[in-house]
């Protein structure tokens, strides 16, 4: 069995939430080891862990029990990826505490500097909201800036959230099962004054260049796109991904009423990219 | 060395083999009639050298008079000198039915048995005879020759000459590979490009492939840079589970490919592959290879690169401007792979189970290209299996001058100075590569041909497509140098070349 990540007796800085859903167990174990090297690395926040399990399974908890993870929620139904994190971050900040919250995806392995180059780069920033850790071994083409490391939206695979950002603007919109709900809360991070960042030292070890597309992932994808288009005023990049949804579903989409956007949030919004959201490095 | 062919010239060629004042006792000349089968012939009191020549006996003999010496004081030598069994002019000449096997040992079969007992093969020299020795057409004989070279450079040796000491320890069973282990061989320059390599460590940490043997090998003169390297190790490994050990081979000049070939000796793996310390693997990388060769009959595969370019930032990081696919990584084509190299050192991995006696070895008289040798070599007799698919390594380029390719560096003297180098490097890569035979159907060279045809033509425009060249070059020739062949042609194609012919006078 892999080492865990016992909760410490100290108050940490940093909670870091992982939200399951059917993960392997052997994915998970190199994930804590990852995290135990983090946490022995001199220059790392101390952090308390918390999971919250999407998968709903009596046979996949037992799975977790045994495995040994501290602090985990069950949820009665699949909440998605943003509403299950924003249920770890109203939990995380609510100690006082806390200063900065850790979405962290499960599939991933954290270099152990990762968690002290998070910090080392929101201290650099004048009103940090969110800092994304570069993916690796290949980063998003989306750019950022060589010096300040500014970047148009941040990535929610290894995302640093800050106490400022979460009590200004909230967590994740619940209205996004899954995907582009990183996009969503980076936008409203920098509509409202926060500085967002990507932090390139700090590496998180997150491959999905050999996963097949599945047909499930591209419709929450599709569904996304088209309620963030409708939200942030991209009306024709969301109409054209509720024709994409109907003619792969025969259905149309039903999207959520959203109020028009504002000047501020159209001064942030890029659809002209498809789903890089800006301009791709490559 | 050029075998001496009289039993005198032998003698004289052993005797410069040692030091001026040398004490050599002959104890048998020139098929140790002096010596009994049980070793007995063999001085009670070791002398420094003791010479022996053309054993003619059995294995059995040999090994006891081998084990005999094992027994003697470790200041003791033991010289051998035989005719090889496994020489291409022996090969040859008994496949062509010219003779029957007139030496008993190959050189593989000798050192085996040296081994076996424990000996410590002071010196080996080797000597080599250009002479035809069949009567197959002498291109035909030298390009056999080759392949047999190739193949195993011992059959260049007509006659080989080892110089033995006994045991510093008891006899040890010699080790195989340990089966299923994959054993990654990395390189080290420098303790200042250790950034560089804690990200290849974290690429190997997270590979999909166990179990996973890392071999680095450095050839810092730093004080403390195998502590240095080991620590990087040792804090990646809780994830990855490898195991690891760092080889100190220190330089002060570039000794790229000695490195490589270092690391190769301490890898224990059946599977071997080479990540440089600046580049980095996808996940499934190893998997997928070992997978593919293991499904196969291959002995080596390679995957898709892709290419990523770096520029160096004010604050020493360094910044990501392009990725893009390695060209032509995606399968193997003999031609274009022996016209440049897109098969990167990290893209393979190699089942030493399945080379006999081939060794990969990098060029050590090269520090560029030097993997491009050992590829050509590796390829000339293995035909490797190209996965195809996705890129899963990547190639890191950065813009301050430390890669040995050129890529946009603003230092223009430097740049110049590369350039110079590779032109050296790559006439020696030339010089080395050239005489290679390919073992290659006749099949594969039409089926690539063909290719290259098809492409030329979609390249070009009809009335330039390479198959016209092709056909008007043709024409031309035969018009001029068999014009009576060509006019009969011409009757029975008919109308078409008649037309061709008037149009071009």
């Amino acid at each position: 069995m892999a080492a865990t990540v016992p909760p410490t007796s100290e108050a940490p800085e940093l909670v870091i939430g992982v939200v399951l859903f059917w993960n392997e167990t052997a994915e998970l174990e190199r994930l804590l080891v990852s995290l135990e090297q983090a946490r022995l690395t001199a220059g790392s926040p101390r952090f308390r862990l918390e999971f919250w399990d999407n998968s709903c399974s009596p046979e996949y908890r037992i799975r977790l029990e045994t495995l040994g993870l501290h602090s985990v929620s069950y949820g009665s139904e699949n909440l998605g990826f943003g509403r299950a994190h924003n249920r770890l971050m109203a939990r995380a900040f609510s100690a006082p505490g806390v200063r900065w919250y850790l979405c962290l995806n499960p599939d991933a392995v954290v270099h152990p500097d990762m968690l002290s180059e998070l910090l080392r780069q929101a201290a650099r920033m004048n009103r940090p909201g969110l800092v994304e850790a570069i993916q690796f071994p290949v980063e998003h083409p989306k750019p950022y800036d060589a010096v300040t490391h500014a970047t148009p939206w941040c990535s929610g695979c290894a995302l640093l959230v800050s106490r400022e950002l979460y009590e200004t603007v909230g967590g994740y919109d619940e209205q996004i099962f899954l995907y582009c709900e990183d996009v969503d809360l980076s936008w409203r991070a920098r509509a409202s004054g926060f500085d967002i960042a990507l932090a390139p030292q700090a590496l998180i070890h997150h491959y999905t260049g050999d996963r097949p597309p599945g047909g499930r992932t591209r419709l929450e994808m599709i569904r996304a796109g088209a309620y963030l288009g409708q939200k942030w005023g991209g009306i024709d990049f969301s109409v054209a991904r509720q024709g994409e949804y109907e003619a792969l579903t025969g259905e149309p989409l039903k999207l959520p009423e959203t109020p028009p956007p504002t000047e501020a949030m159209r001064g942030v919004a890029e659809f002209g990219h498809m789903f890089h959201f800006a301009k791709a490095r490559w | 060395m050029t075998a001496p062919s009289t039993l005198s010239d032998r003698k004289a060629a052993i005797a410069a083999q040692f030091e001026p004042g040398s004490q050599v006792e002959v104890i048998a000349a020139p098929s140790w009639a002096g010596l009994s089968p049980s070793g007995a012939g063999l001085p009670d009191m070791p002398v420094s050298q003791v010479l022996a020549l053309d054993p003619a006996w059995s294995r059995s003999e040999l090994e006891r008079c081998l084990k005999r010496f094992s027994t003697w004081p470790e200041s003791s030598r033991l010289v051998i000198g035989f005719p090889n069994a496994g020489s291409a002019s022996r090969i040859l000449q008994l496949l062509s039915g010219e003779s029957e096997m007139s030496a008993p040992w190959t050189d593989l079969q000798f050192r085996e048995l040296v081994q076996a007992n424990g000996l410590t093969v002071v010196t080996r020299k080797g000597f080599t005879s250009s002479d035809s020795v069949t009567q197959l057409a002498g291109h035909t004989e030298r390009a056999l020759r080759q392949l047999l070279v190739q193949l195993n450079e011992a059959t260049a040796d007509e006659w080989l000459l080892y110089q033995l000491a006994p045991p510093r320890e008891r006899p040890q069973a010699p080790e195989g590979w340990v089966p299923g282990l994959l054993s990654v061989v990395m390189r080290n320059h420098s303790t200042s490009r250790l950034k560089l390599l804690d990200h290849a460590i974290f690429s190997l940490a997270a590979q999909a492939y166990r179990p996973l043997e890392i071999v680095l090998v450095t050839q810092s003169c730093e004080p403390g840079a195998v502590d240095q390297l080991g620590a990087l190790l040792r804090r990646h490994q809780p994830i990855g589970g490898y195991t690891w050990k760092v080889v100190s081979e220190p330089s002060s000049r570039d000794i790229r490919a000695r490195l490589v070939n270092v690391g190769f000796e301490h890898a224990r793996g059946q599977y071997v592959a080479i990540l440089d310390d600046d580049d980095v693997v996808f996940p499934q990388h190893y998997q997928r290879l070992i997978q593919r060769i293991r499904e196969s009959d291959r002995a080596w595969a390679f995957a898709p690169v892709q290419r990523a370019y770096f520029k160096s930032t004010p604050s020493g990081g360094l910044y990501c401007t392009l990725r893009n696919m390695m060209p032509r990584s995606d399968a193997f084509r003999l031609a274009e792979l022996a016209y440049d190299n897109y098969v990167t050192c990290h893209s393979y991995v190699i089942d030493r189970t399945r080379l006999g006696t081939f060794r990969p070895r990098f060029e050590e008289s090269l520090d560029k290209g030097e993997d491009y040798v050992m590829v050509l070599r590796l390829m000339a007799l293995f035909e490797p299996l190209a996965t195809g698919g996705v890129p899963s390594a990547e190639y890191r380029i950065r813009d301050n001058g430390s890669n040995t390719i050129i890529h946009e560096t603003s230092d223009g003297v430097l740049a110049q100075r590369i350039k110079k180098e590779w032109g050296i490097a790559i006439a020696r890569q030339q010089d080395l590569t050239r005489p290679l035979q390919v073992l290659l159907t006749l099949g594969q060279v039409v089926q690539e041909a063909r290719s290259g045809i098809d492409q030329a033509d979609a390249a070009s425009s009809p009335p330039n497509a390479l198959r016209y060249r092709l056909v008007e070059v043709a024409n031309a020739s035969l018009k001029s140098k068999l014009p009576w062949i060509h006019s009969s042609l011409k009757s029975i194609l008919g109308t078409r070349l008649e037309e061709k012919d008037s149009r071009d006078g």
